[in-house]
């Protein structure tokens, strides 16, 4: 008997399930806010509050990150869910469960790097202090991430490439269509801020779909 | 690509976690390796190989078989 590799190709219910559920609270969050919330802080209480397009969906993605960290690290308090959530057939060591607990902090401080900027913002903290606050968390952030790196075997360093590819190729088609937009009139100009929300947010769905497919979500 | 290691493993008696620690990777890699969700590299190949004694065409197919 031999195992051959077409699982690969597809996505585990439970991404399903958790995509739907990402898009059914997102569209339960947006008619909140749509509907409900005017009548709660009053129709204006928003007006002078500088939320772009952007800032929406690098608070969607981080939020997103720091929820699924909060799942891991609670999933890995348990050695057999988080056996069974990695498909192994016994309960996880406590040595698995240390390093699911340490990517899941990066992840979280992915998340949260992610959103500091717009909360500083909307609580009028911009300026140098919240900068430097930013590559403080940035700094301790990349040092997590080489020590993950270095912890881990080739599949997770394969499927991290993979996923990085697969970002780079996309992203750079979103932003040559974008720049040409933008050169030849058409489009509205980015900041660095919007180009930076879609990439993550890109990475989130590319790695989440990736890291299913390999058995690793 | 196709393999053999579940079935290997199994007449073997061992345990993913033996496995992966002969082979110098994690559990999750050996279950996404039986569970041809991943194809190992050229130096994991040939290190599977030598665990179970077997040469890598042995093990390791490229053309489509039964399950």
């Amino acid at each position: 008997m031999t195992v051959s590799s077409p699982k690969a190709s597809r996505l585990p219910r439970r991404l399903l399930t958790a995509f739907g559920l990402g898009l059914a609270m997102g569209v339960a969050g947006y008619l909140f806010g749509r509907l409900i919330l005017p009548d709660l802080i009053g129709p204006d209480a928003l007006d002078g509050v500088d939320v772009r397009w952007s800032d929406a969906m690098a608070a969607l993605t981080g939020i997103a990150l720091i929820i699924g960290a909060g799942a891991v690290v609670v999933i890995s308090l348990d050695p057999r869910r988080l056996g069974r959530m990695y498909g192994l057939d016994e309960p996880a060591s406590a040595e698995e469960a240390r390093q699911a607990r340490l990517q899941a902090v990066v992840m979280g401080f992915s998340g949260l790097i992610l959103v500091l900027p717009i909360v500083f913002t909307l609580a009028g903290l911009a300026g140098g202090v919240a900068m430097g606050l930013i590559v403080l968390l940035f700094a301790v952030h990349t040092a997590l991430n080489v020590r993950v790196w270095r912890g881990v075997d080739e599949l997770l360093r394969r499927t991290t490439m993979e996923a990085a590819a697969v970002t780079f190729f996309g992203g750079q088609g979103l932003l040559f269509l974008w720049a040409a937009g933008e050169r030849l009139g058409v489009l509205a100009p980015l900041t660095a801020w919007d180009v930076y929300a879609v990439l993550m947010t890109l990475y989130l769905v590319v790695s989440a779909v990736i890291s299913a497919r390999r058995g690793l979500a | 690509m196709n393999n053999r290691l579940k079935v290997l493993r199994a007449e073997r008696d061992w345990s993913q976690a033996h496995l992966a620690e002969l082979l110098g990777v994690s559990r999750q890699t050996v279950n996404a390796l039986e569970t041809g969700r991943y194809d190992p590299s050229l130096p994991l190949a040939f290190k599977i190989a030598r665990v179970f004694g077997q040469p890598i065409e042995s093990i390791f197919s490229d053309q489509e078989t039964d399950r």
